[in-house]
C-alpha cells in the first residue's frame, strides 16, 4: 500500500482505529503507539479480502497489535484507580458504558489471547455469540465457553470495584 | 451496587451493534433495514453525529500529512524490532529467518503477501532460537510455531521427517486444522519433541479460508518420501516450507 492509500485510508478511519485502540490499551500513550503499529502492519498488507468491511479488517489488526501490547504491560504493575477513573470520563454514552469499559480492559490483561478475540467482538463490537463464531472460525461451543471464562473474570472484577473506588 | 457488568446496553432493542454505527460513520454499506431505522432513531443519529464530529476533532489535532511523518519515523528508527523486544530481552542468540515459499498449484495463484512462518527452537539449558531455512536441531528439540495472515482462517502445520514419516505438528497430532485469527504473531501455545528421525526435516505451514483435513495432505507427503523438496497441493490453501537438519 503507498503513503497516498494510507493516507486516505487514515483520513477515513484513524479516529475510529485509535479509539477502539483507547479503548483496549486505556494509555494514550499505549492508543498512539498501537494506532501507529497498526497503520505500519497495514502498508505490508494488500487489503482485506474483496467485499469485506475496511473497518473490520482494521479493527482486527488494531486488536492484536492492542495485545502484544498488553502483553508487554501485563509485565508491569496494574494501572492505578486514577487513570481508571479517568476513562471513565473520558467514556461516551452511558455510565455503565464506561464501567464496561474499563472492567473489559482489565479483564483483558488477565485472558488469553483467543478469549480476549472473542470477547471484544462480543463486548465492544456487540456482535452475538453466532456471528462471533462466523467471524473467527471457531466453533459456537468454543465462543460460549469463552465468553463464560471472560463473563466470569468481568463479575469478579466487577465485584471488586465498590472496595477500588472507596480508596480513591 | 446492583449493577451486573454484562446488563444490556442502554441502546434501544432494534438499534444496531455499535460496530455497525461506526461503520456508517466512514460511509460503509449497510442493509437498507439498519439505513432505515437508523434514520428514524434519535439515538442512533445522536451517536453518529458524535463519531462524525470525534473525527473531524481527531484529523485536526492530528492531520494525515504529521501522521504519515510519525510512521517514516518509526519504520526508519526500528523497523520491526518493538516487537521484538521481549523476545530479545529473552534469548541471546537469535537468528531471525524464515523461508516463505509458497508450495501450491501453481494454477491458484495464490498471494503470499503479509503472510510469515517462524519457528522457534527451545534446548534444555539454552535460549529460544529462531530457526533459519537448513538450521540444525537435533532429537529432544522443542520447537514452537508462529503464523501470521492478514486474514482469519485456518492453519495446520505438518512434518515430513527423514524417514518419511508424515505427522501434524499443528494442532498435534489433529485431523483437522485449528482457527487462527488475523494478524496471529504470538506464538501458538505447546510445543513439539523432535523424535531421533534423522537428515532433512520439513515443515509445512498451510494455512486456509477453511477447515482443512490433514489425511490426505499427509498421505501426499508420504508419497514424496525421498525426493529433494515436497509439494503439496491443496484448494485455496497457501502453503509455506522450511526445511531443517537433523543430526544427532
Amino acid at each position: 500500500m503507498d503513503d497516498v492509500q494510507l493516507a486516505r485510508l487514515y483520513e477515513q478511519y484513524g479516529y475510529l482505529v485509535h479509539r477502539r485502540c483507547l479503548q483496549l490499551v486505556r494509555r494514550p500513550e499505549d492508543a498512539e503507539d498501537a494506532l501507529q503499529e497498526t497503520f505500519l502492519r497495514v502498508k505490508r498488507y494488500d487489503g482485506p479480502r474483496e467485499g469485506g468491511s475496511l473497518l473490520a479488517w482494521l479493527y482486527t489488526i488494531a486488536q492484536r497489535c492492542c495485545f502484544d501490547l498488553l502483553e508487554r504491560r501485563g509485565r508491569e504493575p496494574t494501572l492505578e484507580e486514577g487513570q481508571l477513573a479517568a476513562l471513565e470520563e473520558r467514556g461516551q454514552g452511558s455510565p455503565e458504558d464506561g464501567d464496561r469499559r474499563a472492567l473489559l480492559g482489565l479483564a483483558l490483561r488477565q485472558l488469553d489471547g483467543k478469549t480476549r478475540t472473542i470477547g471484544v467482538l462480543h463486548f465492544l463490537d456487540g456482535y452475538t455469540q453466532e456471528e462471533v463464531a462466523a467471524q473467527t472460525g471457531y466453533s459456537r461451543r468454543t465462543i460460549g465457553k469463552k465468553l463464560q471464562q471472560f463473563e466470569q473474570r468481568l463479575r469478579q472484577l466487577w465485584q471488586a470495584r465498590p472496595r477500588l473506588k472507596e480508596r480513591r | 451496587m446492583s449493577h451486573d457488568p454484562l446488563s444490556p446496553s442502554p441502546r434501544g432493542p432494534h438499534c444496531p451493534p455499535a460496530t455497525v454505527l461506526e461503520a456508517l460513520s466512514v460511509g460503509e454499506a449497510a442493509p437498507e433495514a439498519v439505513r432505515a431505522h437508523v434514520e428514524g432513531c434519535t439515538d442512533c443519529r445522536g451517536q453518529l453525529a458524535a463519531l462524525t464530529s470525534g473525527r473531524e476533532a481527531f484529523l485536526r489535532a492530528k492531520p494525515p500529512e504529521l501522521f504519515l511523518r510519525q510512521l517514516e519515523r518509526r519504520a526508519a528508527a526500528a523497523p520491526r524490532k518493538r516487537w521484538l523486544r521481549p523476545l530479545l530481552a529473552a534469548c541471546v542468540p537469535l537468528v531471525l529467518l524464515l523461508l516463505i515459499v509458497p508450495r501450491l498449484g501453481e494454477e491458484n495463484g495464490v498471494r503470499l503477501k503479509g503472510d510469515a512462518f517462524r519457528v522457534v527452537v527451545s534446548r534444555a539449558g539454552g535460549a529460544p532460537e529462531l530457526l533459519a531455512p537448513d538450521a540444525q536441531v537435533h532429537p529432544g528439540d522443542a520447537l514452537r510455531f508462529a503464523y501470521e495472515a492478514p486474514e482469519a482462517g485456518h492453519l495446520l502445520v505438518l512434518e515430513l521427517d527423514g524417514r518419511g514419516a508424515a505427522s501434524v505438528f499443528h494442532p498435534y497430532g489433529s485431523a483437522t486444522s485449528a482457527p487462527l485469527a488475523a494478524g496471529q504473531r504470538e506464538f501458538l501455545p505447546g510445543s513439539v519433541v523432535l523424535d531421533d528421525a534423522p537428515g532433512p526435516e520439513w515443515l509445512l505451514a498451510v494455512f486456509s479460508p477453511r477447515p482443512v483435513e490433514a489425511a490426505p495432505l499427509l498421505e501426499a507427503l508420504r508419497a514424496q518420501a525421498g525426493r529433494a523438496e515436497p509439494s503439496l497441493s491443496c484448494e485455496g490453501c497457501r502453503v509455506m516450507m522450511l526445511r531443517l537438519q537433523k543430526r544427532p
